[in-house]
């Protein structure tokens, strides 16, 4: 009922008004130069190390999965959430810790240690993990924990936005996922007096580990 | 103009001259707008630098929203079609009181004793918190600042700050008497509290509530932008999730996001991009998936479809509320948003709420800028806000004669005057004693405006320049050979 009124009221207001013609499709700001996989391995680095990303460079998956156990050893975190993605399955496959699935459980998910996903892509320009729902459980798990750590590959990074919309929305069967994340460093606010806080309601922290073969 | 309630909520709109003058006087108020809108001008300036397509990015901004509004029926009836299909359920409200009566349905069919809000200018502008607490649910804002605002019982002042207007001290002392907290806690202490205590609602959640920063009419999505993971919270926790969005919110293209990703945090806090983006298209495919098994989406008119019908204001609608406006506007930065008495304060506001509520309910908005044009240099879809001010200056003389009537009169005497060089030689000759005699000196200047009343108000912000001795016209003659 509302909709046909609202729907009738437009039409009313636009009958004089004939239809503009579509925006350009050539799309202004794109990043220039970021064609190589080293190129934008470091725009994405530097870019999302300027928001207090953590952002690390291994050699391969064994490599990330030693610096994944020597970070866990370190900061001591017992209780680690995991995505379920086949990369992080081999990254933690010899933590000595309590792993658990997070989109399984949410009251313990709230109180872990450390949630652990992959990503499905990485964006140079900004310095963005971009995560999609149906391919990996990571609404959850790179949310209510303190710290989030996420895997990527190299060959994952694209040069900019556009690139990763592309990607997106096809990426469910033609479609676009339920979700798509997009996440740019950690959680923060400025809400009192401007002042830079971390956490405020995700991780307080992000740590990023990249699978870099080509930069190293 | 309705006699009925205006589309805003808890309009105070014709307070403006009275407010501002009481902010004005409120020394802690103006050193945290000077500091927040310099802060924020900054660090837009240095994003900008490193953006020189930007007068580009701005120009295709503008085109997809006026391309969206020339053919909003269109593009509106694509969004539902497509985000039905994918599971959606898209309904319409008329008004804010068909809005909020039908989010108090739903909540009460969901037998919600939580109900999570995260932030959204939207539910503030048909006021929805105060609608459902009088059917006894009690919304929780999720968002720090609008946490804050809500424990003080106060309203929003900036659109992506707001509760700008409160120092930390403040907020310390409202944490205490409202929480219990320590004393004097810093920023980090308070923002961990406020985590601590807001898990607790989110778990508890049965219903979410956001708003729609943009929706994609191809593919029945939209997207929610954020800093502080509030939203996703909102968006994830609960069983449902209701987003709440005007009709002028659409994108027609998926691939349209790219230009306003950029424009949008540039604009709004100098980022290049926020800490989350979540793009929703439908609900969760499986029971054993993560997310909402419901979600909603809720598309107002709430007074759009009149400024729609306008054509010389209707670019107001391609506003994307990033807040520029406020921070680079000499009116807004001392005298901050309260004063506005609306929820949309700044430029935006003063020419967005006398479209939406009605030129009678903000009289005074239009008059309240210096006609500068900072906010239509730094907007990033270029609406021409000094344009529609003056329009609607002349809307309110025109419409609202009674309002301004010693204006009307004044400007005519002053237009006939000015048309006619004989009138003009007599009028400047015969006035000219008494000008400058109360030009003289201050004192005067006062004690003469103030016998004659609209005079008073005119100067008692101002005074009288002194003229010269000759005018310029009889300097010009004798200069002649």
């Amino acid at each position: 009922m509302s909709r046909a009124i609202v729907m009738s009221a437009i039409r009313r207001a636009l009958r004089r008004t004939s239809a503009k013609e579509p925006a350009p499709t050539e799309i202004p700001g794109r990043p220039q130069g970021l064609d190589s996989t080293v190129e934008r391995t470091h725009a994405f680095r530097t870019r999302l190390e300027s928001v207090n990303g953590e952002v690390h460079l291994v050699r391969d998956k064994d490599a990330a999965r030693d610096l994944l156990m020597e970070l866990v050893e370190r900061r001591g975190w017992k209780d680690i959430a995991v995505s379920g993605a086949p990369l992080v399955t081999h990254a933690t496959s010899n933590l000595k810790a309590d792993l658990f699935e997070g989109s399984q459980d949410r009251d313990r998910l709230a109180h872990c240690d450390l949630g652990i996903t992959a990503v499905q892509h990485a964006i140079a320009e900004t310095g963005t993990l971009v995560l999609f729902s149906h391919a990996e459980s990571h609404r959850l798990t790179s949310l209510l924990p303190p710290v989030h750590i996420a895997l990527v590959e190299q060959s994952q990074i694209v040069a900019g936005l556009g690139d990763a919309l592309a990607l997106a929305h096809g990426a469910d069967g033609g479609e676009p996922p339920p979700l798509v994340t997009f996440i740019t460093g950690p959680s923060r606010t400025g809400d009192i007096e401007l002042t830079m806080v971390t956490g405020v309601h995700g991780p307080r922290e992000l740590i990023v580990i990249v699978i870099a073969p080509d930069s190293l | 103009m309705s006699k009925k309630d205006p589309a805003i909520a808890e309009l105070t709109a014709n307070e403006f001259g009275p407010a501002s003058r009481r902010a004005l006087q409120d020394a802690p108020l103006r050193r945290a707008l000077a500091k927040a809108t310099n802060t924020f001008k900054g660090r837009r300036e240095a994003a900008l630098d490193e953006m020189p397509d930007w007068e580009a990015l701005r120009t295709h901004g503008r085109a997809i929203k006026d391309e969206t509004l020339s053919r909003l029926p269109h593009h509106l009836t694509r969004f539902i079609e497509q985000a039905t299909a994918k599971g959606t359920q898209v309904h319409f409200a008329q008004d804010r009181a068909e809005a909020c009566a039908w989010i108090g349905d739903l909540a009460e069919r969901l037998e919600a004793k939580t109900v999570v809000k995260s932030k959204s200018m939207m539910t503030e502008e048909i006021g929805l918190n105060h609608a459902l607490e009088a059917r006894g649910l009690y919304p929780v804002e999720t968002d720090l600042g609008e946490w804050i605002i809500q424990l003080a019982g106060e309203t929003p002042s900036h659109i992506i700050v707001p509760a700008i207007h409160k120092s930390r001290e403040s907020v310390a002392k409202l944490f205490e008497e409202r929480l219990g907290a320590e004393p004097d806690l810093d920023a980090v202490r308070l923002t961990q509290l406020a985590r601590e205590i807001l898990r607790t609602s989110f778990l508890e959640a049965e219903l979410g509530i956001s708003g729609v920063n943009f929706a994609i009419a191809e593919t029945g999505s939209f997207l929610v932008l954020e800093n502080e993971g509030n939203a996703r919270l909102t968006t994830s926790l609960p069983r449902v999730h209701v987003a709440i969005m005007g009709i002028e919110k659409l994108l027609p293209r998926w691939s349209d996001l790219e230009t306003f990703l950029r424009l949008l945090p540039r604009s709004g806090t100098g980022q290049h991009l926020t800490s989350y983006q979540s793009i929703f298209t439908g609900p969760k495919r499986n029971p054993g998936d993560e997310g909402p098994d419901e979600v909603h989406v809720l598309i107002l008119d709430n007074g759009r479809t009149d400024i729609l019908a306008d054509e010389v204001t209707r670019e107001t609608l391609a506003c994307i509320r990033c807040g520029a406006c406020l921070n680079v506007c000499p009116v807004y930065a001392q005298v901050g948003g309260h004063s506005y008495g609306s929820v949309y304060p700044g430029p935006i506001g003063a020419i967005l709420t006398p479209q939406l509520a009605g030129a009678d309910q903000a009289t005074p908005l239009p008059g309240a800028s210096s006609l500068c044009g900072a906010c239509r240099d730094v907007c990033p879809v270029k609406i021409d806000i000094p344009r529609i001010l003056l329009h609607q200056r002349r809307e309110v003389t025109r419409k609202l004669p009674w309002r301004a009537p010693f204006e009307r009169l004044g400007f005519g005497v002053w237009a006939r005057m000015a048309s006619s060089p004989r009138l003009w030689r007599i009028g400047t000759y015969l006035i000219r004693p008494f000008v400058r005699l109360a030009g003289g000196s201050n004192l005067l200047s006062r004690g003469f405006c103030r016998l004659i009343p609209p005079l008073a108000a005119w100067s008692g912000g101002r005074s009288l320049p002194t003229p010269a001795k000759k005018s310029f016209r009889q300097q010009y003659a004798e200069s002649r050979p």
